[in-house]
Order: C-alpha cells, then sequence, then structure tokens
C-alpha cells in the first residue's frame, strides 16, 4: 500500500503574531516554525496504517520554502520511509487551490492508495488543500476525520459532526483530511532522529513538475490582514444575588445582544 | 588453642586448622569472584581517581560509619558489631598468621598491658556485640520496623555472629575454670566461669576444646557464606565506599549522542560496573525508603525495592533464558515508578554506603523517552514547547524578556561586560507567580549597587525538565546553545534564583565545555549583607519555616546561606521543620514532575505543607521557583490560606530592604 501524506511547515502555534502596520501580512520574524499539528496527526495515522500492513509505505510531501525540509524530517523521524519538497520561489506566491494544483502534479506520477492530509493548517486556516487535492485527483475526499480503518480497496472513516458520528465508507484510492482526536501523535525516538537528519530529500521545481506560473498563479488576493479588537477586562459585578442577576441580564441583552 | 594443642598435638591442631582455613579461603575467593563476574556484565565507568578522597572517605564512612548515625540508634548498634568484628578479626588474623593466640603473642610487649587492652576490648565488645545482635533481631522480628523486611540471609547472618560469640565467651569461661588467666577486664566470662563451678576439670577441658573448634569452623564457615549469601554488604559495602561518586551530585552522566548506537538502560548489562555493584552492595536496610517522598506518598516507586529488584533481574538473567526480549523498563520496573521520582537524591543522602539509585531510574527515563518515544502524554507539551519556544511553558519565546519590559534592565549583547549576569530561568520568565521574585530580585541587586544584566530573549531553559524526564538530546541542544551564548558574553559571574538552574549551568555544562561561575540568589545576597551593601531596615513579624529545596540543599551544599539571610531580616523568627537541612522532604516538582500529573496517591506537595503547618509558621520561604509553585498550590488546595502562606526568600528580604 502506498500512503501519501501532504504537510505544511507553518510558524509556532505559541508565536506571537503581529499583523504588518500596513496591513500587507503578518510579522513572523519571533517565529519559530514546525510541522502543522493537523498533518502531524496525519502523519501518525499513516505510520499506524503501515505498522498494520507491512508493505505499506509513506510518502511525504511539501510545497515550501527551503526550510520546510525541517518539518519533512520531523515526519521521517516519526516513521515516514521518503519525503518530497516542492521548493521553487514561485510557489510561495500561490492560494490554496495553486498549492493544490502543485501537489496534484507531484502527486500523478506516483502510486498511491491513500493520501492524507491535516484538515487545515494553522497559520492561513484555509482549510482548502485537501478538498481541491481530492478533486484535481479526481478520488473521493473526506474531509475531517476523528477515525480511519483500511481495508483492501476501501476505507471507512469517522466525522465529527456537531451532536453526531458521520461514518462514510469510500473506495480507495481516497484523500482524507485529520482532525484533532483521530490519535495522539508520537514523539520521535532518538535513533530515527538521527536517521531523519541524514535522510536524502528529493527537491522538485516547478519545471521538473512540468508546470509553468500559470499554472498555479493565485486566483485570490489578500487585501489586508489586521488584528482582531483587544478584548476587554472581564467585570466584576457585585452585590445583593438579585440585584446581580438582573444586571447580567441586562447586559446580555443590550451589550453582548446575545438574547 | 594451648589447651587444643596439649590435648591432640601441636602438629595436627595446625594441619586442621591451615587444612579448614585454606578450604574456606578457596570457597570465599570462589564465591566472591563468582560475583565479581556477574558485576563485570556491566559497561566500563572510571572510579579509581581521587584516591586520597577515596581513601578518606573510606575512614569516615566505613571506619566511623559516618552516616549510619543519621539513625542513632540503629547506628550504635551496627557500629559496635562492626567494631567488634573488627577487634575479633583482629585475633584470628594472629591466629593464622602468627599461629597463636593474640593475647599470647602480645602479651610480652608493655609488660603485659597491650594484651590486657585487647583482652578488655574483645571482652566489652564482644558483650555489646552480642546485645546489638539479639536487639537486631527483636527489631527485625518483634518490633517489626517497617523499613527491614524479613530477609533470611540476614537472620542467618545475625545467628552466625551469635553463634560465633556464644562459643567465644564459653570457651574463656571454661578457660578461666580450668585456671587459666585471661588477659584484661573480663567480667561476662568470669561471670559464666563462675556457673561452671561443678564441672570436672576433665569434662570442662573436654567441652573446650570442641567448643573451639567449633568456633573456629563457625569462622570459616562464615567466610565461606559470606559471597553466597544475598547478604553482601558486609563484603561488597566498603568497596562500595572506597568507589563511590565524586563527580558533582548533580551531574548525570553525559551521553555522546553522534556515536552511542543506543541510550539508557534496556538490559541489566546497560548499566556501568558501579550500577551492578551497587545492586550487590546494598543492606536492605530501608533508609533509602523511609526517605522517599513518592513512596511516603504511596506511589509504586521505592528506592529499596529498585535495588532488590535489579538485583534479582541481574541474577536472574545471568542464568541465561529467552528473557532478553523485554526492556527492563516496565517488566522489572513498573513504568509507574520510573516516573514518579522526583530526582530529590534524599535516598542517595541517606544511603550508608553511597548508591546511586536516581542514575538507575535516569538510565530507564532515558531508554524509555529517547529509544521508545515513551513517557507520561503531560511530557510531550514540555518536550515540544522546549523545542520551539525554548520554554516548557506553553508561551512563545519572543515573551521571554516581558517581565522586565518596564525594568529598564541591562540586556547584554554579544561582545558586551557586566559584573552580575542574571539567569532567570523559565519560571521567573513566564510564571506570573515568579516573575514577581524575579523583579524583587532585580530591585534588591540595585539597591546593593550591584552591575547587573540579563539575556533577555537569548536566554533559553536550562534544559533541566529534558535532561531529568530523558530527553538528553533535547537537553543536549538546549544548553550547547546556553554555552554558545554565554561564551559569547563577559561577566564575573552568573547569579540565579532558580536551584535547578544553578546546577544544571554550575554541574552539568561543564560537561559541553561551559565552565562558570555560577552561585544562587540566596548566597549572593548573603554576601550583600554581610557586606553591607544590603540593610534590611524594616520589621517583617513572621515565623517562617525555610524549607531545602533539593537542587539547593542535597544537590548543591546551601544550606546555611537562606538561613542567615532570614536572620537578617528584622522581625523574623525562623522556625525549623521535622525534616530539614539534608533530610528535607522534596515538594513534588523535580526531575521534571513540575511537568507531569500527579495522579497516584496522595500529592507530594500536599505532605510537605502538612510538615509545615506542624510547626505552625506563618510563612513557608523558599529558595526554588518550583518549591514556591507547588506550596502556593498545595496551600490553596488544602484550605490553609488563612494561616500560612508561602514566599521566597528573596520576597522575604525585599519586604524588609523596600521598607526603609
Ligand atoms: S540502598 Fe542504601 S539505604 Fe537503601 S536499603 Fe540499600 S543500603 Fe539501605
Ligand atoms: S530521588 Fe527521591 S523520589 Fe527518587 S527514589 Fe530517591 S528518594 Fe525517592
Amino acid at each position: 500500500m502506498n500512503i501519501i501524506v501532504c504537510v505544511k511547515h507553518v510558524p509556532d502555534t505559541e508565536a506571537v503574531i503581529k499583523p504588518h502596520p500596513d496591513g500587507s501580512g503578518i510579522a513572523l520574524e519571533g517565529s519559530n516554525y514546525v510541522l502543522n499539528p493537523y498533518d502531524e496527526y496525519a502523519v501518525e495515522e499513516a505510520i499506524r496504517i503501515k505498522e498494520a500492513n507491512a508493505d505499506a509505505t509513506i510518502t511525504v510531501i511539501t510545497v515550501g520554502p527551503d526550510d520546510a525540509t525541517k518539518s519533512l524530517r520531523t515526519a521521517i523521524a516519526m516513521g515516514a520511509d521518503d519525503a518530497i519538497h516542492l521548493n521553487d520561489p514561485a510557489f510561495l506566491e500561490t492560494d490554496s487551490q495553486g498549492i493544490a494544483t502543485i501537489l496534484a502534479a507531484a502527486i500523478r506520477p506516483l502510486p498511491y492508495d491513500l493520501i492524507l492530509c491535516g484538515k487545515q493548517a494553522v497559520d492561513n486556516d484555509c482549510a482548502q488543500v485537501g478538498a481541491a487535492l481530492a478533486e484535481l485527483l479526481g478520488i473521493p475526499g473526506i474531509s475531517v476525520i476523528t477515525e480511519l480503518s483500511v481495508e483492501t480497496g476501501k476505507a471507512t472513516a469517522h466525522r465529527e459532526l456537531e451532536g453526531a458520528t458521520e461514518i462514510i465508507e469510500c473506495t480507495l484510492p481516497a484523500l482524507f483530511t485529520a482532525q484533532k482526536g483521530l490519535n495522539e501523535p508520537r514523539y520521535p525516538a532518538l535513533p530515527m532522529i538521527m536517521k531523519a537528519k541524514r535522510k536524502e530529500i528529493k527537491t522538485l521545481d516547478a519545471s521538473a513538475l512540468g508546470l509553468s506560473p500559470g499554472d498555479f498563479a493565485p486566483r485570490s488576493r489578500r487585501l489586508k490582514v489586521s488584528s482582531p479588537p483587544p478584548r476587554q477586562a472581564g467585570r466584576v459585578l457585585e452585590g445583593k444575588v438579585s440585584e446581580v442577576v438582573t444586571e447580567v441580564v441586562r447586559l446580555i441583552r443590550e451589550e453582548a445582544k446575545i438574547l | 588453642m594451648e589447651l587444643v594443642k596439649q590435648t591432640i598435638g601441636a602438629a595436627s591442631t595446625y594441619v586442621i586448622l591451615y587444612v579448614a582455613f585454606a578450604v574456606a579461603l578457596l570457597l570465599f575467593i570462589r564465591g566472591a569472584r563468582s560475583k565479581m563476574s556477574v558485576v563485570q556484565r556491566g559497561t566500563p565507568e572510571g572510579r579509581t581517581d581521587r584516591v586520597r578522597e577515596r581513601i578518606t572517605g573510606l575512614l569516615r564512612y566505613v571506619l566511623f560509619q559516618g552516616r549510619l548515625f543519621k539513625y542513632p540508634a540503629a547506628g550504635l548498634m551496627h557500629v559496635l558489631i562492626f567494631w567488634g568484628f573488627l577487634v575479633f578479626a583482629l585475633g584470628y588474623a594472629f591466629i593464622i598468621f602468627t599461629g597463636g593466640e593474640i593475647q599470647g603473642r602480645l602479651s610480652g610487649i608493655g609488660g603485659g598491658a597491650l594484651s590486657g587492652i585487647y583482652g578488655t576490648f574483645q571482652e566489652i565488645f564482644g558483650i555489646l556485640v552480642v546485645v546489638s545482635v539479639i536487639i537486631a533481631a527483636i527489631r527485625r522480628h518483634i518490633l517489626k520496623i517497617q523499613r527491614l523486611e524479613i530477609n533470611r540471609d540476614a537472620d542467618t547472618t545475625l545467628l552466625l555472629i551469635f553463634l560465633i560469640m556464644a562459643s567465644h565467651f564459653v570457651v574463656q569461661a571454661l578457660g578461666i575454670r580450668l585456671g587459666e588467666k585471661l588477659h584484661g577486664w573480663t567480667p561476662l566470662s568470669q561471670v559464666l566461669s563462675g556457673t561452671m563451678a561443678g564441672m570436672s576439670p576433665a569434662g570442662a577441658a573436654n567441652l573446650a576444646v570442641v567448643l573451639w573448634w567449633a568456633h573456629m569452623f563457625l569462622i570459616f564457615g562464615f567466610l565461606v557464606y559470606l559471597p553466597r549469601s544475598k547478604h553482601l554488604h558486609i563484603l561488597f559495602g566498603p568497596f562500595n565506599v572506597y568507589f563511590r561518586s565524586l563527580r558533582p551530585a548533580g551531574e548525570l552522566p553525559l551521553i555522546d549522542i553522534e556515536n552511542a548506537e543506543s541510550f539508557g538502560a534496556e538490559k541489566i548489562e546497560d548499566y556501568t560496573w558501579k550500577s551492578l555493584f551497587d545492586l550487590l552492595s546494598c543492606a536492605e536496610c530501608g533508609r533509602c525508603q523511609d526517605h522517599c517522598p513518592a513512596y511516603a506518598t504511596e506511589k509504586p516507586l521505592s528506592p529499596k525495592r529498585l535495588l532488590i529488584d535489579l538485583k534479582h533481574e541481574l541474577f536472574e538473567s545471568a542464568t541465561g533464558g529467552d528473557r532478553e526480549a523485554d526492556p527492563l523498563a516496565g517488566r522489572t520496573i513498573e513504568e509507574d515508578a520510573i516516573w514518579a521520582c522526583t530526582t530529590c537524591r534524599a535516598c542517595q543522602e541517606q544511603c550508608p554506603i553511597f548508591i546511586e539509585h536516581t542514575d538507575k531510574l535516569m538510565e530507564l527515563r532515558r531508554y524509555l523517552t529517547l529509544m521508545q518515544g515513551r513517557f507520561p502524554s503531560e511530557a510531550t507539551a514540555a518536550f515540544k514547547s522546549l523545542e520551539t519556544n525554548y520554554n516548557p511553558w506553553p508561551i512563545g519565546w519572543s515573551e521571554r524578556a516581558a517581565w522586565a519590559e518596564d525594568l529598564d534592565l541591562r540586556k547584554l549583547d554579544e561582545g558586551e561586560e557586566t559584573d552580575v549576569l542574571l539567569w532567570i530561568g523559565c519560571a521567573g520568565a513566564f510564571d506570573d507567580r515568579n516573575k514577581k521574585v524575579a523583579r524583587a530580585l532585580v530591585g534588591l541587586l540595585r539597591k546593593a549597587g550591584v552591575d547587573v544584566a540579563f539575556l533577555g530573549t537569548d536566554e533559553k531553559c536550562c534544559g533541566d525538565p529534558a535532561r531529568r524526564l530523558g530527553n538528553e538530546y533535547l537537553y543536549q541542544t538546549l544548553a550547547r546553545e546556553n554555552v554558545e551564548t554565554l561564551k559569547s558574553r563577559k561577566f564575573r559571574r552568573i547569579v540565579t534564583a532558580c536551584p535547578h538552574c544553578l546546577n544544571t549551568l554550575a554541574a552539568e555544562y561543564p560537561q559541553l565545555g561551559g565552565e562558570f561561575h555560577v552561585v544562587h540568589a540566596m548566597e549572593l545576597l548573603d554576601e550583600l549583607l554581610r557586606t553591607g551593601s544590603l540593610k534590611p531596615a524594616g520589621t517583617v513579624s513572621a515565623t517562617v519555616s525555610f524549607h531545602d529545596s533539593c537542587y539547593l540543599g542535597r544537590y548543591n551544599n546551601i544550606y546555611d546561606a537562606p538561613r542567615r539571610v532570614l536572620d537578617a531580616i528584622p522581625g523574623v523568627t525562623l522556625k525549623e521543620m521535622k525534616k530539614n537541612r539534608s533530610s528535607s522532604f522534596c515538594c513534588g516538582a523535580g526531575g521534571g514532575r513540575m511537568w507531569l500529573e500527579e495522579n497516584i496517591g496522595t500529592r507530594i506537595n500536599h505532605a510537605r505543607i502538612e510538615q509545615a503547618a506542624e510547626v505552625g509558621p506563618d510563612i513557608v520561604a523558599s529558595g526554588c521557583p518550583y518549591c514556591l509553585t507547588m506550596f502556593e498550590d498545595g496551600i490553596k488546595e488544602k484550605e490553609m490560606s488563612e494561616n500560612l502562606r508561602a514566599l521566597d526568600v528573596i520576597e522575604l528580604l525585599d519586604q524588609s530592604v523596600g521598607k526603609t
């Protein structure tokens, strides 16, 4: 079985996020980059499937700048077999649709039964690449899964919905995007980390993929990024219980406008 | 012995004696060698340096039994049995090497004074040994002291010693009965001989001869038995003291990550020979267990059991079988036990023969973490945060200097110079409660006119949490970066309020080429008070109990400085807890436990808070951010906030100095 996991190198979630004053983007100088947490679930799931199927191989793929290899190595240290780095300065200017196009171009020539992605990247939170990629490859795409079982030729996945669980069966090959709860990603063992450090990573640029800039040109454009309004300090209401309750109800009605 | 020679002839006496001795010696050597071969399965480790220090240790801790007196009654008993053993051993050495009894050999010297002294010593120690052996038996079997377990080998040893002594006294008494003049003061032998008045001289002589042989054969038997018993401490204990660790207390062995193929202890042979030697030397006295905070709060860890279980594994694995498949961790030693240790070092501080428990547990953690990636799940968050944000809290690294934003504290950049470099530590930088301590410290140093700067966001976690949770790789990554940073700055000394940082920087960074002069804030404040740079004028009326943090006290021997600082504050009355100084009881946060849940048994911090409450202070003061956090939580959870507060000594001093 051939499993492909698509991952992204993203700023660490604890990084302090500040938009550029001109609203053109986000200043990320102070942040370290890590393997996208949702992609970690995807990698972990792939490894678990591999542990149950001796003949399975796992290939991780990313589109990203030079240092994105760090996240590929994290995935290898966890247990992935091979890694492909799609790296071209031109790739950095595109949008989700463009990324999916680039990934599709890389994946098409490869044998695959299963493609796993994180449900979204924690930086831009677009949650589009997985779905778009399934569409481009013409295979079933099941998003936001919390459980997955794979048999020959088919797979069953659980999706956590508001107050319900949806169980979906589909034929393989298929693409799934991982939600938190799918598994508990492992912490890589040191011998694996050392091995991953030395692992050769295949790098492909646009021309190697047979893509011209027009193929992955962004079709959407970011206009402005700004901070949310600062949160107001909490208020403590004091006094008799009945008064406090009346006041709370008033505040909910008039200020929060929830009721 | 003269009587024996008269009865069966001198020649046959010597033949029997020396043949029996030779056989016993041979069997002894064989036994000891087979035990040694088991120890040799361990990995190499150098323990033969600093010979003078090692010999001094032998005198202090073996001859004078230095550590045994931490338990006065048991210590006295042990010392008497041990010295009695030495006195008697000297006598036997004379018989073997000179062919005659010691008193006879010595009687020519000093007009018989020497033999008289020996005779008196022998008698007194003989009596004391008998009494001690009886008390020991009572403690084991009637009082059933909890730290001692019933152990057949211990009983056999006691019985043998008793029989040896009994036969000795009866032979002495029979000698008197037969008109022999004993050397020195021999009250018990005299009294005993009085009971034999009715015995015929011939009968007495025969009995004396038989018992003399019995006595000698018991001695030889003891020699043969020793290396075969599981109670080997008599034999190995002194060597264990000799080969004790002389490394800094807080320095874990460094792993050569690039070249090692496996990490930590998977199998028993992965331990060093000295670690295995420890297993054979343990006397199973239970002192370590008695002081273990994990054991005291119903965790599945006892340092004594750890030793015993590993010893069994050592012997069982030596007999082969298909045991190799499973690692020690999880099979021989429960994983929960491995993670329960706070590395408080109370066990090692107590052990009379310097057994090293914590390293054994650390090697198991290293195996689990580095080889298996298996550890309590809470540690994952701490590890990941350490990797990306260089602190175990999940807070972005760029926030590290935020606590000092309004303090105008100088950031020491590459190439710059300061007198004191303040090492804040993650707690001081990221934990709201401990930020206050850090700010108070800065205030005090400024008032004292100290030239002080800090590294701002260039400081990273010292690595202690990672190292103590078995993650040597992560530790070395952080530590090497810090060493680089520190080397690129100029300063006279580093000061930190965190004993864990202190220990790592002072005791562990030298392994990575970082030799810095590091002191704890308590030491610097103590110095500033002594020189008059700080004047605590304001009164702080409070009864204060000082809690000795493990990494401040047991690890780095700083016991007096914080007490002197407290003493200098007008109005403060110091009230010691029962467990103080080197017997202090851990707060529960060391060894990376700060980052793990404590969901087995009762909580260690609650136990310590209760111990503090026993002596009724208003404030429990400490010199460690972890302790402060644990106590604050403990006081809240036990709903004791009305009567008890937790403060850092720095804060108390700041209150006093600030009032001027
Ligand atoms: S390790 Fe030391 S303190 Fe613990 S039981 Fe053995 S000899 Fe006693
Ligand atoms: S270091 Fe402390 S917690 Fe660990 S075994 Fe020893 S006494 Fe127990």
